[in-house]
């Protein structure tokens, strides 16, 4: 655009602040001495000024009224949602937990994996409710625990997952501590520890070994469901996110150091 | 559950409800149309309100919804054929560099006449225009919500400030033209 007697491209740059220091004495020299460059740049000024009058333009019904009723809409129909998710989770969870105590009187082990990724979808559709609402570890990880939980609630902001709470559930005798997590795309993680050493796993899709501990890696309703143990405690980490990211996050929790865990 | 819906209700329209100006001025300057700039914002603000768990607090939300608008904008013009024409850029370019001095009776500059000359700008001129001119944003923040790179910006803006000032000339040039006052 520029040639070598007029830089208009680069008067544009100097008049946006955009052109290099080395390059700005010789528009300003140039400027001084050219009659047409200078016009060009009044244009531009002028031309900014004139665009930065505009009027803001009226809207006739009153625009954050209309948007605030749009929004009510929004939020009666979220609840309506939410409110019809809760009964069909309520009867899905309610359905998990017959048949877990059913396998159990009959003496089969229910499907841990299984039980584990219901649970993780279940919290996908927003139920059910966590019994705590708590967005720092530590502070959960004290709420649970005065629940009777066995549980160490780990800080996975590093991760790219914010804890969002947790909840506490009895299943077959075992008392088994959720803590949940939710990404910037909002995407749910799940981490489960069942206390008692006594849990037995069905045959793994799969299984790792890394920092001498033994991973058990299942694929339950499109999740995939990682177990591992730390001593009387089986973990469990559930997502639907790839495989390898859901193992890898898995390894590096049970790789934090001090992560055994002692029944309570 | 519910409580945790009305802090967000309430976060958002503190956050957001504010650039709601912002928005419907983009929104009709992008559309040239009041009726569908009302649907734009609607659905910029049902979009927004929906994923606003994504919007990461800190960052400027008139660029987030902005952002929202233009891909709202564009999927409209997918869905409806009859969407602004599509313009040889190249017929933009410049008149020669020896004619540029431009006739600055800037008071017939009005500001409806500037309004005119925007909208007869092609959208994606006029989109970069509006968005670094007129919302004042960077060039790296219209970069991100063109989802195009800076140097695109660069060079339709440049080619928009020359259409502008040749239409804003080409108007006064008009046989018969009010000397209206700039500011009346």
């Amino acid at each position: 655009m520029s040639d070598e007697r007029h830089p208009i491209t680069e008067i544009h740059a100097w008049h946006d602040g955009r052109l290099p220091d080395d390059e700005r004495l010789a528009v300003s020299t140039h400027l001084k001495g050219c009659a047409a460059c200078r016009s060009e740049l009044e244009g531009l000024r002028a031309l900014d000024a004139g665009l930065q009058e505009l009027e803001q333009p009226e809207h006739s019904l009153g625009l954050e009224a209309m948007l605030r009723a749009r929004l009510d809409r929004e939020d009666a129909r979220r609840l309506d949602r939410r409110r019809l998710r809760r009964l069909l989770g309520a009867t899905a969870l309610g359905a998990t937990i017959v048949l877990a105590a059913l396998l159990a009187r009959r003496g089969q082990e229910p499907d841990w994996p299984a039980l584990a990724a219901t649970a993780h979808a279940e919290l996908e559709r927003g139920v059910p409710r966590l019994d705590v609402e708590e967005s720092a570890p530590q502070v959960l990880q004290q709420r649970l625990r005065a629940r009777g939980a066995t549980v160490r609630v780990l800080d996975l902001a590093m991760m790219g997952f914010q804890v969002i709470g947790g909840s506490v559930r009895e299943v077959n005798r075992h008392r088994i501590a959720l803590v949940v997590y939710r990404n910037a795309d909002g995407r749910i993680l799940l981490c489960e520890m069942f206390a008692g050493g006594d849990i037995r796993l069905p045959p793994p899709l799969e299984e790792r070994r890394s920092g001498g501990i033994d991973f058990s890696v299942y694929d339950r309703v499109g999740r995939t469901a990682v177990f591992w143990r730390e001593g009387e405690v089986l973990c469990a980490l559930v997502s639907g996110g790839r495989r390898e990211e859901v193992v890898a996050l898995a390894i590096a929790k049970a790789k934090v150091p001090g992560s055994a865990l002692k029944t309570r | 559950m519910e409580a945790r819906e009305d802090k967000r209700r309430s976060a958002f329209e503190a956050v957001a409800l504010p650039c709601a100006a912002a928005v419907h001025r983009f929104s009709l300057r992008l559309t040239r149309d009041p009726h569908t700039a009302a649907d734009l914002v609607q659905e910029v603000f049902l979009r927004a309100y929906r994923s606003f768990d994504a919007f990461r607090t800190g960052t400027d939300c008139r660029a987030w919804l902005l952002s929202i608008a233009y891909s709202v904008f564009i999927n409209m013009h997918r869905k409806d054929r009859r969407g602004p024409p599509i313009v040889d850029l190249a017929s933009l370019e410049s008149e020669p560099p020896d004619s540029i001095e431009w006739d600055l009776r800037r008071d017939v500059w009005t500001r409806a006449r500037i309004e005119r000359a925007l909208f007869e700008l092609p959208e994606e001129i006029r989109t970069v225009v509006l968005l670094v001119l007129i919302e004042e944003l960077t060039y790296e923040e219209a970069a991100r919500v063109l989802g195009c790179p800076l140097g695109t910006v660069r060079s339709r803006l440049f080619r928009g400030r020359r259409a502008l000032l040749n239409a804003l000339r080409d108007q006064v040039a008009e046989p018969g033209m009010l000397a209206l006052t700039r500011k009346q």
